[in-house]
C-alpha cells in the first residue's frame, strides 16, 4: 500500500485558502446561495451605515430644531416683557408720545337685531 | 481453568470498584465544585471589586442619557404667557487649551501660542462689550494669566440666553471650537417670568431654580409642580462614524413626557392696574410695611389680581416687592370690614327688616357692657342731630361700633353660639379649598372654643375683633353679597392644558348659599352710603359706583414688639400697628368685580385707615377697568343701512385738479401731488370739499386746499 503523502502547514493553508475544502464537501453545488449569503451581508453591512448616517443627520437637525425651539422662546418671551400695559406706556412716554390710557370706555355699535 | 476463571471474576470485581471509584470521585469534584461556586459567589457579591481597567471592557457601549422633559407654561386667563421653561448658559474657559502642546512644539508652537494670544485679545473686547462687568484689558490680562497658571475651568460672567451665547460662540478664539478656542459652556434649566416681578408670589417658585430667593416650590408653580414637571424619560445612545453617539434604537427607551400648561384666571392687564395703582398709593408712606390687593369676578369667584407688595428692608431705599403671599396667609382682626358679616347676620335671622332702622344711642355706651369703649362716633351724632337713635345705615356708613356691638349683644346675648354659626356658614371660620398653598385658618374666639370667652368678645365680634380671618376671606363674603348670597369659591386655575387642548377642568365652584337674595339686596344698599355718605368719600366720584367697607383695625403685637402690660395694641412708646382695609364690589347695580385692598403699617404712632390709601388704590382699579371695559360704555343700535362707499380712483389728467372728494386723507395727497400740485387741508376724516374743484384747469405748482370732515 502507498503510504498517503503527508501534506505541511503551507500546503494545507494554501488548500484552505483556495478553498479546496469548499469542493470537498461539494459547496460548488450551493455556489448560486453562497453568493446570495455573501449579497445579503454586504447589503446589511452597507443599510447599517446608511442608517448610522441617517440617524446622525437626524440627530444634529433635532439639535437645529431644539436651539430654534429655544431661541423662539426667548424672542417669545422678551416680546411678552414689551406687551404689559406699564411698559406700553413708559415706552411712549420715553419717545415723547402723550398718548394717554383713554378715560372713557369704547362706544360699541351693536349689530343689526341684537 | 478454576484459576483463570477466579483472575477473570476478580478483574470484574476490580473493574467495577473502579467505576465505584470513579462515580464517587466525579461526585465528589462536583460536590467540592459546587461549594466553590457558592463561596465565590457571595464573595463576588459582598466582597469583590472589578478592576476598573476589566470593566470597561466589558461595558457596553451604549450610553443612557436621561431626557429631562420641558416643564409646562403657566398662562393668563386670555392665553398670555406668566411663566415659561428656556436653558441659560454658564460660560466657562480652557484658559490653557493647547498652552504645554505650544510650548514643546518649538518655534512652529511659538508663532501658534502668539496668534492664541492675538485672538485672546480680540476675544476680550467682545466678552468685555456683552457682559460689561470688566473692561477689554482686565478681561485679557485675566486670560492670560489664568492660562500661564494652567487653568482649564475659569467662570466667565453670569448664565447668559440663547442669542448672546451665539453671538460668544461667533468671538474670535471662541469661534474655533472648545479644543484651541477653550470654549466651554453649561446648560441649566431657568424658568423666565416675562411679566417680571408681577404677581410673582402669586405664581410662585420652582424648586433649584436658581433665581428663585430660596423659599422653593410656592404658589402655583408649586401646588401644580405635578402637573408642570412632566416626566423623566431615558434613551441610549451608541457610538456611529467620526465618534458622533446617535439613538440606539435596539434597546429599551422612555421617552420623556413634557409637562402640562396651566391655564389661571389671572388678568395681566387687570394685574398690572392693580399693582401700580397700590404701589403708587403707598410707595411714599414709609410707615406701611406691606399691602395686598385682590379682584375678584363676582359671579365665578375667578382671581383675575393678587398683588402683594412688602418692603424690602434690607436693601436701600425699601422698595416694594412680592415676597409673602399677604392676601391669603395673613391673619388678622379684621375691624370695621367685619360689620358687614353682623349686618347680615341680623338681616338674615328677621331681627333687623330694613337699614333703616334706628337704634337708640345711649350716648355711644352700651348698656351692660361697660367695658365696650364710648363710641365717639356716636356721641357726635348725638350732639349734631339731637336725636337717641341712629338708623343702622348711617351707623355703617360713619363706622359706628357701638351700632354694631349693639346689634350683636341685642340679637345674639341668648344665643351667641347663632351668631358665630353664621360666621361658620359665611366660611369665616374655617379654610376652605383653594389653588395655593398658604391659605391661612381663621381664628374664631367663641363659647365652644375658648373658656376665655365672655359676652364682651360677642360684642367687639359685631365689629370686628376677637376673630381673625385673611383678606381672601373677607372678599369671598363681601363677593357673595355681591352675588345675591351665593358664595362662591375663590380660584386661580382655570384648568389644565396639553398641547393647547384642555384635560383638566378646574374651574369655579359653590361654596354655599350664605343668605337670601333679600339680604343681599339690604345689605348692598347700606354698602353703597358707605362711599356716598360715609368713611370711603374718596371712592364717591369713582367712575363706576361701588358699594363697600372701610376697616381700620389695630393689630395686636407679637411678644418681640414689647406690648404694654394689659394692652396687646400699644408698645411701651404708645406706638402701634395698623391695618387699614377697603372691601366692596362694583358697578354697585349689577356687580361685576368685587375688591379688597388692604395695607399693613409698620409700628408707628400714626393711623392707617381703611379710607385713605385702601380706598384710593380702589379708585384708581375701578376708573381704569371703567375705561378698558366696553361693556361699561355706551352702545349705540345701528338703526339705518351704512352707504356702501363707492372704490374710484383718481383721474390724473395733466393741467387738471383732480376729483378727490371722499378719499382719506393721505390718498388724496398722494392724487394731488402726483398731479404737479401742492396740497393744503384743514379738519380730519375725509375730503368733503375741495378748492379749486375736481376737473378744473390749474397750473401744476398751484395749491388744492381741501377740507376734511
Amino acid at each position: 500500500m502507498k503510504e498517503k503523502k503527508k501534506k505541511t502547514f503551507l500546503e494545507k493553508f494554501r488548500s484552505f485558502y483556495k478553498g479546496e475544502f469548499l469542493l470537498n464537501v461539494h459547496a460548488d453545488e450551493y455556489f448560486v446561495h453562497i453568493i446570495w449569503v455573501f449579497f445579503l451581508a454586504m447589503f446589511m453591512i452597507w443599510a447599517g451605515y446608511k442608517i448610522d448616517k441617517s440617524l446622525t443627520v437626524m440627530e444634529r437637525n433635532k439639535a437645529v430644531l431644539e436651539d430654534l425651539e429655544i431661541q423662539y422662546t426667548q424672542r417669545k418671551s422678551e416680546l411678552i416683557r414689551l406687551d404689559r400695559i406699564s411698559t406700553i406706556q413708559k415706552n411712549l412716554s420715553d419717545l415723547g408720545s402723550d398718548l394717554q390710557m383713554p378715560e372713557r370706555p369704547a362706544t360699541v355699535i351693536k349689530k343689526k337685531g341684537k | 481453568m478454576a484459576r483463570q476463571q477466579k483472575r477473570i471474576k476478580d478483574k470484574a470485581l476490580l473493574g467495577k470498584d473502579r467505576v465505584g471509584f470513579i462515580l464517587d470521585t466525579t461526585y465528589a469534584l462536583v460536590i467540592l465544585l459546587s461549594a466553590l461556586i457558592f463561596f465565590k459567589i457571595i464573595y463576588i457579591q459582598l466582597t469583590y471589586k472589578v478592576d476598573p481597567r476589566v470593566e470597561s471592557l466589558f461595558r457596553p457601549t451604549a450610553t443612557k442619557q436621561i431626557e429631562r422633559p420641558k416643564r409646562g407654561a403657566i398662562l393668563a386667563s386670555d392665553g398670555k404667557i406668566l411663566a415659561i421653561s428656556t436653558p441659560v448658559y454658564q460660560i466657562y474657559m480652557d484658559c490653557a487649551v493647547q498652552y504645554d502642546i505650544y510650548r514643546q512644539d518649538g518655534e512652529k508652537g511659538g508663532l501658534k501660542e502668539q496668534q492664541w494670544r492675538e485672538d485672546a485679545k480680540e476675544l476680550s473686547k467682545g466678552l468685555a462689550s456683552i457682559f460689561q462687568d470688566k473692561t477689554a484689558d482686565q478681561y485679557y490680562q485675566f486670560i492670560l494669566s489664568k492660562r500661564e497658571a494652567g487653568r482649564h475651568y475659569e467662570k466667565i460672567g453670569k448664565p447668559v440666553d440663547h442669542a448672546t451665547l451665539q453671538r460668544i460662540k461667533a468671538l474670535p478664539l471662541f469661534n474655533r471650537g472648545p479644543n484651541t478656542g477653550g470654549l466651554i459652556y453649561e446648560t441649566r434649566d431657568s424658568r423666565q417670568y416675562p411679566y417680571g416681578t408681577i404677581a410673582r408670589r402669586t405664581i410662585g417658585y420652582v424648586k433649584d431654580n436658581s433665581n428663585s430667593n430660596g423659599n422653593n416650590l410656592i404658589g402655583i408653580e408649586g401646588r401644580f409642580n405635578f402637573e408642570l414637571h412632566g416626566k423623566e424619560g431615558h434613551a441610549w445612545l451608541r457610538k456611529a462614524e467620526m465618534n458622533k453617539r446617535i439613538h440606539n434604537f435596539d434597546s429599551t427607551a422612555v421617552r420623556a413626557v413634557d409637562g402640562n400648561d396651566v391655564r389661571t384666571t389671572l388678568n395681566i392687564d387687570l394685574q398690572d392696574i392693580a399693582d401700580r395703582a397700590l404701589r403708587k398709593n403707598i410707595q411714599e408712606e414709609e410707615r406701611i410695611s406691606g399691602a395686598c390687593a385682590i379682584l375678584m369676578e363676582v359671579e365665578t369667584g375667578a382671581i383675575r389680581a393678587m398683588v402683594n407688595l412688602q418692603r424690602d428692608t434690607t436693601v436701600e431705599g425699601h422698595p416694594l416687592s412680592e415676597r409673602m403671599n399677604l392676601a391669603i396667609s395673613q391673619i388678622g382682626e379684621p375691624g370695621s370690614v367685619f360689620k358687614t358679616v353682623t349686618l347680615t347676620s341680623v338681616v338674615e335671622d328677621g331681627f333687623v327688616h330694613s337699614v333703616d332702622e334706628t337704634v337708640p344711642t345711649f350716648r355711644g355706651n352700651l348698656p351692660g357692657y361697660p367695658r365696650v369703649r364710648t363710641d365717639p362716633h356716636i356721641v357726635d351724632w348725638e350732639d349734631s342731630t339731637h336725636r337717641k337713635e341712629i338708623p343702622i345705615k348711617r351707623g355703617l356708613e360713619i363706622s359706628s361700633n357701638y351700632v354694631f356691638a349693639y346689634l350683636a349683644t341685642k340679637c345674639y346675648e341668648s344665643r351667641p353660639k347663632d351668631f358665630y354659626d353664621k360666621i361658620y356658614r359665611y366660611k369665616l371660620g374655617e379654610k376652605f379649598d383653594f389653588d395655593i398653598d398658604g391659605l391661612g385658618t381663621p381664628q374664631v374666639v367663641t363659647p365652644d372654643n375658648n373658656p376665655f370667652w365672655e359676652k364682651t368678645s360677642l360684642a367687639t365680634a359685631g365689629y370686628g375683633y376677637s376673630i381673625a380671618v385673611t383678606p381672601l376671606h373677607l372678599i369671598t363674603f363681601y363677593n357673595a353679597i355681591a352675588n345675591d348670597g351665593k358664595m362662591m369659591r375663590p380660584y386661580l386655575v382655570e384648568d389644565v392644558e396639553k398641547d393647547g387642548k384642555v384635560i383638566r377642568k378646574y374651574g369655579p365652584g359653590i361654596l354655599g348659599n350664605i343668605c337670601s337674595k333679600a339680604t343681599a339686596d339690604t345689605v348692598t344698599r347700606a354698602l353703597k352710603g358707605v362711599p356716598q355718605y360715609g368713611t370711603a368719600k374718596k371712592l364717591r366720584r369713582a367712575r363706576l359706583q361701588v358699594a363697600g367697607k372701610t376697616g381700620t383695625a389695630q393689630v395686636a403685637l407679637r411678644a418681640d414688639e414689647k406690648p404694654r402690660a394689659g394692652d396687646q395694641y400699644h408698645d411701651e412708646w404708645g406706638r402701634k400697628k395698623n391695618q387699614g382695609t377697603f372691601v366692596g364690589f362694583f358697578p354697585a347695580d349689577n356687580p361685576k368685580y368685587s375688591i379688597l385692598v388692604t395695607v399693613y403699617s409698620r409700628l408707628s404712632l400714626g393711623s392707617f385707615y381703611g379710607g385713605d390709601a385702601p380706598a384710593s388704590t380702589v379708585r384708581e382699579i375701578v376708573d381704569a377697568i371703567y375705561s378698558m371695559d366696553s361693556s361699561c360704555g355706551t352702545s349705540i343700535s345701528r338703526s339705518g343701512e351704512l352707504p356702501v362707499m363707492e372704490v374710484r380712483e383718481a383721474e390724473i389728467a395733466e393741467g387738471k385738479v383732480p376729483d378727490v372728494k371722499g378719499f382719506g386723507l393721505i390718498d388724496a395727497i398722494y392724487a394731488i401731488e402726483n398731479g404737479g400740485y401742492r396740497c393744503a387741508y384743514e379738519g380730519s376724516g375725509h375730503v368733503v370739499s375741495q378748492s379749486p374743484a375736481g376737473g378744473t384747469a390749474l397750473k401744476t405748482g398751484e395749491t388744492i386746499t381741501l377740507k376734511l370732515k
